[in-house]
């Protein structure tokens, strides 16, 4: 039988063809004896259902059952209630951590300030004194400061006297000792 | 009996409910837990799954008590959206695991199309208890997706259309899916007799 033909005997069964298809259904069923057959396969296992409907009960005593469902009414009920963030609770809530980095920003820069001329007059090199600073933000430059203090620079005899950097109050003056 | 006649109606407990009564609600719950659990645990087959979907449709419940006018009753009301959330569940489900090779059968014309007709009663002489639990042992060899046609259909009571707006699909696809499972679970119920009478 032509898989259209099964299906409209079943929407037969079920009331749900028009008038006209339904006559044309029940004759079919009438004068065809697999139609006949199918049509009562389906009403047999249709009518076996409906009467026979498997049942299950709650694996749990009523108060635990019960408890869970209170609990979760209630958490959502809480939930609920708490009001929405407003937006300047979430501006603010963006401000802060930025207002902090561009704090820090700032006290590291005027820290550079302060600390160059400060080791000049201690006698080193305006640029090794903020080297040396900045070198616990970049391990890099500790490389570079390291590399200064123990080699020479190429071209100098080893003993040679270190250099003394003088500081006049305008300029810097490299003497060899 | 005095007992009977002072006990609250389930609409009389739904409008102290709609009201903020808990303990009202408590009672509704009493009552209809295992209806709405067996709709869950028809449709999912899964203790765990049932237990915590069924929750989830009595919190929904007290949370849209307010929309519950009496149009059905409460039990069919609640059962309503316990169906809802398997369906959800199941959606989700199957977006998770890969096409079934049953699914695949269903759409190529399925192999319930060349099965001869069942020509005798396979339920025949079976105590109701009996009965039952090999439907129930039938429906889980079903796919999700023609058990809940024939859930929806045979003991929701619900026609194509309905079924099609729950399911999300056409009224061809639920036509073609409740012809499969129906023929299956005569199939299925045939095959257990003879398993029994062997």
């Amino acid at each position: 039988m032509k898989p259209d033909l099964e299906l409209k005997l079943q929407a037969l069964l079920d009331a749900e063809l028009p008038p006209s298809e339904a006559e044309e259904m029940r004759l079919l069923a009438a004068r065809d004896q697999e139609a006949a057959r199918l049509l009562a396969e389906l009403q047999d296992i249709t009518t076996v259902l409906r009467q026979n409907e498997p049942t299950a009960a709650v694996p749990e005593t009523r108060p635990f059952y019960w408890s869970k469902i209170q609990r979760q009414i209630e958490r959502e009920a809480a939930r609920n209630a708490s009001p929405a963030p407003s937006r300047a609770d979430r501006f603010r809530r963006w401000l802060t951590p930025l207002a902090a980095a561009t704090a820090g920003v700032a006290a590291l820069l005027l820290l550079l300030n302060r600390t160059a001329p400060q080791a000049a007059l201690n006698g080193v090199s305006p640029a090794v004194g903020a080297r040396a600073s900045a070198s616990r933000h970049n391990p890099a430059d500790t490389k570079f400061v390291a590399v200064q203090e123990t080699q020479p620079p190429s071209g100098t005899l080893v003993g040679t006297p270190p250099a003394r950097i003088r500081n006049d109050g305008s300029s810097f003056m490299v003497e060899m000792e | 009996m005095p007992d009977q006649q002072e006990k609250p109606s389930d609409m009389d407990l739904v409008r102290l409910a709609q009201k903020g009564d808990m303990e009202a609600f408590e009672e509704l719950v009493a009552r209809h837990r295992d209806r709405v659990y067996a709709r869950a645990y028809g449709m999912m087959r899964n203790e765990d799954e049932a237990l915590d979907l069924s929750q989830d449709a009595w919190v929904k419940g007290w949370q849209r008590l307010g929309q519950f006018q009496g149009g059905s009753t409460f039990s069919t009301w609640m059962t309503r959206i316990v169906i809802n959330l398997c369906l959800d569940q199941l959606r989700r489900l199957k977006r998770k695991r890969a096409e079934s090779l049953e699914a695949m059968e269903e759409e190529s014309g399925g192999v319930e199309r060349q099965m001869p007709v069942t020509t005798f009663n396979p339920t025949e002489g079976l105590e109701q208890a009996e009965l039952r639990a090999r439907i129930n042992r039938a429906l889980g060899l079903l796919s999700a997706e023609h058990r809940t046609v024939l859930i929806l259909h045979e003991f929701e009571q619900m026609d194509y259309k309905e079924i099609a707006r729950q399911m999300k699909c056409s009224m061809g696809t639920v036509m073609s899916r409740l012809f499969y499972a129906r023929r299956r679970m005569a199939s299925l119920l045939a095959g257990l007799k003879r398993e029994n009478l062997e």
